[in-house]
Order: C-alpha cells, then sequence, then structure tokens
C-alpha cells in the first residue's frame, strides 16, 4: 500500500465513524419512533428509511449534487453558514453516507425495539423511572444485540460507499478520496497489483464484521 | 423480566418485518403467474436468439465521451454502406477506457475498442501484437458559465474551484494539469482541483453550478450548444489523443468500419463534434 492509499484508508474509516456516530445521535429517536408508534404517517416514513436500499447510490448522488450547488437552497445555507461550498467536501460525503447507510442503522435497530415488551416499559415506570431514565437502564441494554448489529452494518456499509462518491466527491487527496474511490483509480489506471491489495482488505474486512455480526445474532437464538 | 425478549425474539438482520412480508407476498405474486409468464416469454427468447444468429454483427466498445460522435458515424456507416438492421447488427457498448481494457483482458467479445486516451489502446495494442490508431484528437476548453467571454487573462487569474477530468484517467485532465503549469506556474496553490473520473463529470461539476469553470473538452461545447468559451491553445499541453484498436480481426466488418472512420466522411463528422482529426496534426 502506498501513501496515498494509507490517507484514503485513514479518511474512509474517519468518514464512517462520524457517519455512524451522527446516526447514533440523531437517529436512535426515529428507530424507537417508528417501533412505537400507531401513527399512519409511519406508513410513508417507513419507505422513505428504506429508499437507500433500493436506490441505484448514483441516483442518491445526482440528487445531492443538485441539491449542494449553491443556485439551491441547502447548497445556498450551507454557504451562508460556513462560507464554503458544500459539494466536494468531507461535509457532503458525511450528508451523503448518513442517508445512504441510514436504513441499515434504523432497521435493525426497530425490529431490536419492537421485541422490547411494554410490561418491561410499565414495570420501570411503576418504579419511578423518568423517560430517559428507562430509555438508557431498560431499552439499552435489552436492545443491546439490536445496536450492535446496526452499529456494524451502518459502519461497514459506509466503508463500501462508492457510487454516491464517486458523484458528490471530486476525488480530492484527504478530503473525498476514500478507498473504493482509490481502488477504482488503481483499476482505471490498469494498477491491478494496488487494486488486489484494497479489493481483498475490504473483502475481508466485510466478511469479518458480518461474522461478527451473525455470531451475535446467532447466540441470540434460544437452543 | 428474567427472560428478555431481544433474546427470545432474536434480531432480524437485514430487513423490517413489513419489508419481508412485502417481498413474500411478491414471491407469492411471482409463483402464481411465474409459469404462465416463462410459457408466454420462453418463444420470444428463442425467436430473437435465432434471428441475431444468423445476422453478421459487429460490437464496438467506446470511450463514453465519443459515445453521442460514434452513434453518428454509425448511422451514416449504415447509409453510407446501404446496410439495414438485418444485413449487420451494430452494437455500441460505452464505458471508461480503462473497464474496456478490463472486460478486453477477461474475454469480452467486441470487435473494436475506440479508447478516450492512446495509453490504454497502445498497452491492448502492444500486448496482443497488433496496430493501434489514431481517429480523433481533443481540444480543450476553458468554460466559465457566469464569464460571457472568457479569455486566456481569466484562467490565469482565476482563483476558485476549477473543475477538471481525473489527470491520472483521461488525457484531457492531463492536458489541463499541463495547461495550469504553462499559464499559472505560480498560481497553482490558489485554485483547488475538483476531479472528475472522466471529463463528462468534469463538465457536470459545472454545469450543476457546484462549482464556477472547469477545463472540459470543446466536444462537449458542441453537444450542448455553448459558445461561451476559451479554446486552450494546442501547444499548451500534450496531444489528447484517442486511439483505438480492432480486437477481432476475423470480423471483416470491422475492417470497412475502421476505414470510414478514418476517411473523410467518417472524420467530417469527427470534426464537426468538437475534435480534430489526426491527419491535420
Amino acid at each position: 500500500m502506498n501513501g496515498t492509499d494509507i490517507a484514503a484508508l485513514v479518511l474512509t474509516l474517519k468518514l464512517a465513524s462520524v457517519t455512524t456516530l451522527l446516526l447514533i445521535i440523531f437517529f436512535t429517536p426515529l428507530a424507537w419512533w417508528l417501533a412505537r408508534t400507531t401513527r399512519p404517517i409511519k406508513a410513508l416514513i417507513e419507505p422513505l428509511v428504506a429508499l437507500p436500499i433500493v436506490l441505484p447510490p448514483t441516483v442518491l448522488g445526482f440528487y445531492l449534487l443538485i441539491a449542494f450547488s449553491p443556485n439551491n437552497i441547502i447548497g445556498q445555507m450551507w454557504f451562508s453558514l460556513t462560507g464554503e461550498p458544500l459539494a466536494f467536501t468531507f461535509s457532503a460525503l458525511v450528508i451523503g453516507s448518513v442517508i445512504y447507510s441510514l436504513p441499515f442503522y434504523v432497521q435493525p435497530l426497530q425490529v431490536a425495539f419492537q421485541n422490547i415488551s411494554q410490561d418491561l416499559l410499565n414495570s420501570a415506570a411503576t418504579l419511578g423511572a423518568s423517560p430517559l431514565d428507562r430509555f438508557f437502564s431498560v431499552v439499552v441494554p435489552v436492545a443491546r444485540r439490536g445496536f450492535i448489529v446496526a452499529i456494524t452494518l451502518a459502519f461497514a456499509h459506509t466503508v463500501g460507499e462508492f457510487g454516491i462518491v464517486l458523484m458528490i466527491g471530486g476525488n480530492i487527496p484527504d478530503e473525498t478520496r476514500v478507498l473504493s474511490i482509490a481502488l477504482f483509480d488503481h483499476v482505471e489506471t490498469l494498477n491491478y497489483a494496488n487494486a488486489h491489495i484494497i479489493a481483498a482488505g475490504l473483502l475481508v474486512f466485510s466478511f469479518l464484521l458480518l461474522f461478527v455480526v451473525y455470531r451475535l445474532n446467532g447466540k441470540s437464538v434460544p437452543a | 423480566m428474567r427472560r428478555d425478549p431481544a433474546k427470545r425474539h432474536g434480531v432480524s438482520l437485514a430487513c423490517s418485518t413489513s419489508c419481508a412480508s412485502a417481498i413474500c407476498a411478491s414471491i407469492k405474486i411471482a409463483g402464481r403467474f411465474g409459469l404462465f409468464t416463462c410459457c408466454l416469454l420462453l418463444p420470444l427468447l428463442f425467436s430473437n436468439s435465432a434471428q441475431s444468429a444468423n445476422t453478421p454483427r459487429l460490437t464496438i466498445a467506446t470511450a463514453s465521451n465519443f459515445k453521442t460522435t460514434l452513434d453518428e458515424i454509425v448511422s451514416a456507416f449504415r447509409s453510407d454502406k446501404n446496410l439495414s438492421d438485418t444485413d449487420l447488427e451494430i452494437n455500441v457498448i460505452s464505458a471508461s477506457s480503462g473497464v474496456i481494457y478490463n472486460q478486453l483482458q477477461h474475454g469480452a467479445p467486441f470487435d473494436l475498442f475506440l479508447s478516450a486516451d492512446a495509453a490504454r489502446a497502445e498497452r491492448f495494442a502492444n500486448e496482443n501484437e497488433i496496430q493501434s490508431f489514431a481517429y480523433a484528437i481533443g481540444k480543450l476548453v476553458f468554460w466559465q458559465p457566469a464569464n460571457r467571454n472568457p479569455t486566456r487573462q481569466d484562467l490565469i487569474t482565476f482563483s476558485s474551484r476549477l473543475a477538471i477530468a481525473n489527470p491520472l484517467l483521461a488525457p484531457y485532465g492531463q492536458a489541463a494539469i499541463e495547461t495550469l503549469m504553462v499559464l499559472k506556474p505560480n498560481h497553482s496553490n490558489e485554485i483547488k482541483l475538483i476531479r472528475g473520473q472522466n471529463i463528462s463529470q468534469a463538465y457536470h461539476f459545472v454545469d450543476s453550478g457546484n462549482v464556477d469553470a472547469g477545463l472540459v473538452a470543446l466536444s462537449q461545447m458542441v453537444a450542448n450548444n455553448i459558445d461561451r468559451y476559451w479554446l486552450v491553445p494546442q501547444d499548451s499541453h500534450a496531444l489528447i489523443e484517442q486511439r483505438g484498436v480492432i480486437v477481432n480481426t476475423q470480423n471483416l466488418h470491422v475492417q470497412a468500419f475502421v476505414e470510414y472512420l478514418l476517411s473523410a466522411e467518417g472524420q467530417s463528422i469527427v470534426l464537426a463534434a468538437g475534435y480534430r482529426s489526426p491527419e491535420s496534426s
């Protein structure tokens, strides 16, 4: 692995970490709400969350690039807040990745939350636990495996992101040139030896992550 | 309290339950109608393949940036030689030159490879001990949509984000870097280069308003009816040469097509699309 590839690796891990952290902070409440709500609007929110699973990443990338343009509202708002354009920055990749990995975080967590019995929460409430206390001392421990699965999948999915980055990244070293782009460049320049290193690395990494997730899942099924 | 509900039910890995039930439903429907649909479609499949098996075929793999020009040349070739669809089936496949090269290495059934650069065509030609030929020379332009009349001076004083094709991948990108070195030898720190995977993406970055200006291809200006640009002089960068290789010498139609592509008629289409002819260089 040469220096630029190592920079791409570091950037990829940074992108996946920031994305996963943002998903945990901002979208855990969404998973909880989806698991508990009986409102009709749920029928609209659930497919919206699931969209990135079926949409080609190029569709997302195409629309994001339009949205990030200084000619449009989101791009304008970002420009007036930060003084710099949004597209082709690390921040743009984070926004794209949060959208792209959203279902991989929300769906496993939603299922885990749905499996928590209301009796359990009621008992905790009767014992005087506040809603926040109930969440952290009952929900989080009980849905622990759901959290691990959701976090692992969101992280792994972001590491594997390609189509969106290709469209909104601009291939800038240390800012938007992630591993999958570095791999693509190696293939394009017929530099197959370096391509093999990255491709094999991503393959082993993804397998190990999924292996861990399935092991955890397997243990959760009663014998 | 002692039995943890998450343990009893397990945690579903991939999809929520609603998603899974939708898939189940569609499988059920497919099961009911599947056999019926197959019976309907099978004869169609066979009749199609039977027909195309008899028709001679020419498969051209082209770099994406040449796709629209090639389509024009293909239809001009058809009318020139008086070839109908049943005389010769011509398939145009477009991808990046690196992808096509890689597919050819693994036995892709292409008859002709039109690369966006010289390097990949020549490499394939050398490896297979065949000849490559130049079929078009690209022209680089400085395009700044907000500027009605961009000049050399505008590029020299430009100090913002500039879209170019990735110099590692595309000769237009390499030419852009060389041009910047010539025109702005001490100013390369002011501008931030935004690299598209190819020249089309560099164009799209500017067109979508995300980047103020770009060093793009004249062919893109022609294709999109844009007349506000500054044509970068040929001597400020290396030749943007697009070369091709006849992959399948057994296919007689390839030879005829390449002859047409390099003929005066074929080259007039290439010129009109915003390229130079290799003959003139």
